[in-house]
């Protein structure tokens, strides 16, 4: 009985429940050094490789700031509508982790490099109908810090590994106001906040290899209420779809336990999603806050960011997202959707400037670069574009020319996908191009009516079907070769 | 501020250090007269609230340019366990509530 | 020996480097078992580098400023390839893979490195006993401390087993030892000395200086280590902080028409009467000369001793908590796990005082059990600043003891945390401050052992300093010359050279 009671408040609860969503999220600044030290921030090197006295934090070693991290976070801040602070300040975070060299991370604590701006971003815009609605969510705060090393947990031996290429890796962390109220506005925010760190190169994003992670805050609360619920710290989440599955679990956990236990019964805790059991699991929880004794680093003046640097960073910020969908608006008489879908990642958004650069038809492209590129794309390593910008213009227009069919043209994008030969190699070989030249579909077609006489008779008693038929049979004919188009016209006219 | 053993126990356990019960003992009676002896900048504390802050200086910065630090032979000569250029350390468990 | 001394030997040929290194050398094996200053002493290398410099020399190319001095480094600064310990087990076994900046600038100089000198376990204490390897003896009465916690630095000074030593200053750890071993000890300006390479305690009062037998050694040592360094954002260009460049020739600058401070509050309870008599007598000398000499009050004084302690055992709470086992330095060797293997190296790694220190600043910055401390002292240290910066305006030196008592017995020290942080007191506030600050002998006490006094000058101004320093030193005498009355003259260096029938150069 009682087990029903839960069940069903849970399954009806769900309108009755809101979710309040607040993300912490780390990006790797695009460096070529160490914020504190002169090594490589490379990816993929050899087992501390990337490491030296100061990142190992050896006795009587000391960090230097690296600038281009002072004016990537400073971007970042910018293009999020934050205020940058003129003066901000590195404390040490104390705490004693095997991955942490110093036994402290270089962090900003009280006076953070940003503070306070928004991101605005549109749910609904994932169908082409969609209703949208724009949504500001705050931004409390960007600080600049350290990354932390690596532990590798060899399986079934009792040790651990450690690798410091990661440590003193430049970072962001932004933190958003608990301002989102459902797993897809999470990722809704993620994916516009990718998008603008990428634009503004500030960070790679990759979330395969970690250089983007993202911590969650999650509550519920029953709806109307203006109080915050217990909240959950979420951690490591690798990708979107992980993110949106976590919180849909997480929040439907809390929910359960908030029927069943009621508000008391959601204790403040660290969970981590575990993708296998599709589930989060408590790591550890918050018994108190954890005693970091923060204090100004004393190895590191206040960093100072004067008038003219400022605007110096600001002007070298490219278009954003938002503002290169307003001019594809404009000047490619595109429809929101398409517009939203080619700038919501930069890289794409090149990719359909230069291919509409060779003159090709600006919603012709689109319509390639969006419904027929993300097949061959999706297999694609590290999401890259696997055709070149140059080629797939040349494919789209070979196919205005009438040269091949628009379902050639398919097969043509596919092939150059895998052999990365250009459409007028594929083309060639495969013995692909069009027919049309009227002389050799005429004949083609004679032979067709020839063959066919009852259809003939059927088309000349009116019937409409006849002539799809007739049709079908041309193209047969010719191996798909035929110009449609032509052939229908040279069709009607021989049949008249 | 009162200071107990249970306050020398919780700041060990931070630091990272270990004391007997006599060493406890003694540091708790020594901390106590310290944070006695502290007192007298509690008083100073509210007298100067209008003191501006130091000018601080300029920012010092580096260029992002990679340099590599030579030798890794020298950089870890005194890390004992090494395996295929890793460090080694005992296991550490991941703190999961079952 | 002065550094003086030792080069006009050289440019006249009346001895060569490796002889002079080979003497020092000598020295050292047979004394500094009774004064026990070095914990390192680089026989090899030092006879290497004299090999080399002899060489560069009748190649008759130039050395620099520095050339063939033999230089004691206390060792809490990195010395690439010599175990570098900071008296302390925890780095029992660790061979820095880098020189400190200062380190480089002494090899560029063309200096020496002779040996790594004992110290308080990292720079925490006053008086060399908190070593986790040795005691060392003052070389003026070896039962008594040669204080610290650069006491190895100081002692290798005094007892002639080098013209030149570097320490180390939190607090008051150069000058202090520099007084009870009757030698001339800077603190520089913070900033004008690079931190790259010094084993770090308390990062914003660390500072690292000269100690040498007088004055003009001091100030061509300080010459050679001071300036800017792209590794330490905290070090300054001198010259854009506004210093006026450096004397090239030191004495007879006058101070005639200067105003000398005495601070007040130095001279209440606890200062030793024969320190003050010797104070107030380099503050008549000085009136001599043509100086005003003014008694002030600095009351931010009493605030000092706490304001140094809550600082700088919270920096170091933090400083040392690197020392985990993991990637160098000692790995305790009993442990059933991570954590295990972390506590029982750091308990079995440190010292006691050092452990104290590392939890007394714990608490001050733990948010469990700090009333506001560690922010309390940080708004006072900007106090005692602003205090220093306006006695500056108005006076060109303060006057002042280094200590408040003579050298005390060595294992005589008060175990009491509070008894013995007091050695400190007319130190800290010049370190809180980050002016520079000179402590210099200026006689004896009536049972013989050596009293210092300290002047101290506005940020950047140890020109004013040592021009003050060296006109005094005439009236004392340079403290070089005076040996211990134990131990074998100095000018015995030369003597045992000349007389092994050593060739003429």
């Amino acid at each position: 009985m009682k087990q029903k009671m839960k069940g069903s408040h849970a399954a009806d609860g769900n309108h009755l429940f809101e979710t309040v969503i607040g993300l912490e999220i780390h990006a790797e600044l695009n460096t070529k050094s160490k914020i504190f030290c002169s090594c490589s921030t490379r990816f993929g090197s050899r087992p501390n490789e990337n490491t030296c006295p100061v990142c190992m934090g050896l006795p009587g070693t000391l960090p230097v700031l690296n600038e281009e991290a002072v004016r990537l976070a400073a971007r970042a801040g910018i293009a999020l509508h934050c205020s940058v602070n003129r003066v901000s300040r590195f404390d040490r975070k104390n705490y004693f982790y095997p991955d942490l060299p110093k036994a402290y991370q270089i962090t900003q604590y009280d006076l953070p490099l940003c503070e306070s701006g928004y991101l605005d971003i549109e749910t609904g815009q994932d169908r082409p109908n969609g209703k949208r609605r724009i949504h500001r969510i705050g931004i409390s705060r960007i600080h600049l810090e350290e990354d932390a090393g690596k532990l590798i947990h060899p399986e079934g031996e009792p040790v651990t590994l450690l690798d410091y290429n990661r440590a003193g890796v430049p970072l962001i962390e932004i933190v958003t106001e608990p301002d989102m109220r459902s797993p897809e506005e999470a990722a809704a925010f993620l994916k516009a906040l990718k998008s603008i760190l990428e634009y503004t190169e500030v960070s790679d994003c990759r979330m395969e290899q970690g250089s983007l992670r993202c911590d969650v805050n999650l509550s519920v609360r029953e709806m109307g209420k203006t109080d915050f619920g217990t909240k959950v710290e979420i951690k490591n989440l690798n990708s979107f779809r992980e993110i949106q599955r976590a919180l849909a679990a997480e929040a439907e956990r809390q929910r359960e336990q908030y029927c069943s236990g009621g508000p008391d019964s959601i204790l403040p805790e660290t969970r981590r999603w575990d993708n296998g059991r599709g589930r989060t699991v408590s790591m550890r929880t918050k018994e108190g806050n954890q005693d970091y004794r923060y204090f100004p680093d004393p190895d590191l003046p206040p960093v100072f960011l004067d008038r003219s640097l400022l605007c110096l960073i600001r002007n070298g910020i490219p278009e954003l997202p938002e503002q290169k969908k307003e001019r594809f608006l404009r000047e490619y008489g595109l429809n929101p959707y398409e517009a939203g879908l080619l700038t919501g990642e930069k890289a794409l958004a090149d990719y359909y400037e230069e291919v509409v650069g060779f003159g090709v038809d600006s919603r012709e492209a689109a319509h390639w670069i969006l419904d027929e590129l993300p097949r061959i794309r999706k297999d694609a390593e590290n999401g890259e574009i696997p055709v070149k910008s140059h080629y797939l213009a040349d494919l789209i227009q070979k196919i205005g020319e009438g040269r091949i069919s628009r379902n050639t043209g398919k097969d043509v994008l596919m092939e150059m996908a895998v052999t990365r030969k250009t459409p007028g190699e594929i083309i060639r070989e495969k013995g692909l191009s069009q027919i049309s030249g009227p002389a050799e579909l005429q004949k083609i077609i004679r032979d067709v009516l020839s063959r066919n006489a009852d259809a003939v008779q059927d088309y000349k008693k009116g019937s409409a079907k006849a002539i799809g038929f007739l049709m079908g049979q041309v193209m047969k004919a010719s191996r798909g070769k035929a110009n449609p188009n032509l052939a229908r016209s040279l069709l009607e006219e021989l049949l008249s | 501020m009162k200071v107990d053993e249970n306050t020398i126990r919780y700041l060990a356990g931070l630091a990272k250090l270990e004391f007997s019960g006599e060493e406890t003992t003694r540091l708790a009676e020594e901390f106590q007269k310290i944070f006695d002896h502290f007192e007298n900048i509690s008083g100073a504390y509210s007298k100067m609230m209008d003191e501006k802050p130091e000018p601080a200086w300029e920012s010092v910065l580096r260029k992002d340019e990679v340099k590599p630090f030579g030798s890794r032979q020298e950089l870890f000569q005194n890390t004992k366990p090494m395996r295929d250029g890793f460090l080694i350390v005992p296991k550490v468990l991941e703190q999961e509530k079952k | 020996m002065t550094i003086d001394e030792i080069q006009k030997g050289y440019r006249d040929k009346r001895f060569s480097v490796r002889e002079i290194v080979t003497e020092y050398l000598e020295r050292i094996r047979k004394l500094d078992g009774t004064i026990g200053a070095f914990l390192t002493v680089c026989d090899d290398s030092a006879l290497q580098k004299a090999a080399e410099l002899d060489e560069k020399r009748s190649r008759g190319e130039e050395t620099g400023p520095l050339a063939g001095i033999p230089v004691a480094v206390k060792d809490n600064i990195c010395t690439r390839g010599i175990r570098t310990t900071c008296a302390s087990r925890v780095l029992e076994d660790f061979i820095p893979p880098y020189d400190a900046t200062v380190v480089k600038k002494l090899k560029e100089a063309d200096a020496i490195l002779i040996g790594k000198a004992n110290l308080d376990e990292f720079a925490m204490g006053s008086s060399t006993e908190t070593s986790a390897f040795q005691t060392t003896r003052n070389p003026w009465d070896i039962t008594k401390v040669p204080g610290g916690s650069s006491g190895g630095s100081a002692a290798a000074v005094a007892a002639g087993f080098a013209p030149l030593a570097i320490g180390s200053d939190t607090g008051g750890s150069i000058r202090q030892p520099s007084a009870f071993c009757g030698v001339v000890g800077l603190k520089p300006t913070y900033g004008s000395v690079s931190r790259y390479g010094l084993v770090a305690f308390a990062s914003s009062l660390d500072q690292i200086g000269p100690i040498a037998g007088n004055v003009k050694d001091c100030a061509l040592a300080f010459q050679v280590l001071r300036g800017q360094d792209p590794n330490d954002s905290t070090s300054m260009q001198p010259d854009a902080a506004g210093m006026p460049s450096f004397p090239s020739c030191l004495p007879d600058q006058g101070i005639r028409g200067w105003k000398i401070g005495l601070p007040r509050e130095c001279f209440r309870h606890g200062l030793h009467p024969e320190i003050e008599e010797s104070v107030r007598e380099c503050g008549r000398l000085f009136e001599k000369m043509g100086a005003t000499i003014r008694e002030i009050s600095l009351p931010v004084w009493d605030m000092g001793m706490n304001v140094y302690y809550i600082l700088s055992s919270a920096e170091a709470s933090s400083n040392l908590a690197r020392y985990d086992g993991i990637r160098y330095g000692i790995r305790a060797k009993d442990y059933n796990n991570l954590e295990e293997m972390i506590v029982h190296t750091r308990s079995e790694g440190f010292g006691w005082e050092t452990k104290r220190r590392i939890l007394l600043g714990t608490c001050v910055l733990s948010s469990g059990y700090e009333k506001g401390y560690y922010k309390r002292a940080m708004r006072l240290r900007d106090k005692i600043r602003a205090a220093f910066r306006k006695a500056f305006q108005e006076y060109d030196l303060l006057l002042l003891p280094t200590t408040p008592t003579l050298p005390f017995d060595i294992g005589k020290q008060h175990s009491d945390p509070l008894e013995m942080y007091l050695a400190d007191i007319h130190t800290v506030s010049m370190s809180i401050a980050g002016v520079p600050a000179l402590s210099l002998p200026c006689g004896f006490s009536r049972s013989g052992l050596p009293i210092g006094v300290q002047l101290a000058a506005n940020h950047f101004e140890e020109n004013k300093l040592f021009s003050a320093a060296s006109l005094l030193e005439r009236e004392f005498g340079p403290s070089g010359r005076n040996t211990p009355p134990d131990m074998p003259p100095v000018g015995k260096i030369v003597d045992n050279i000349l007389t092994r029938g050593g060739k003429q150069y």
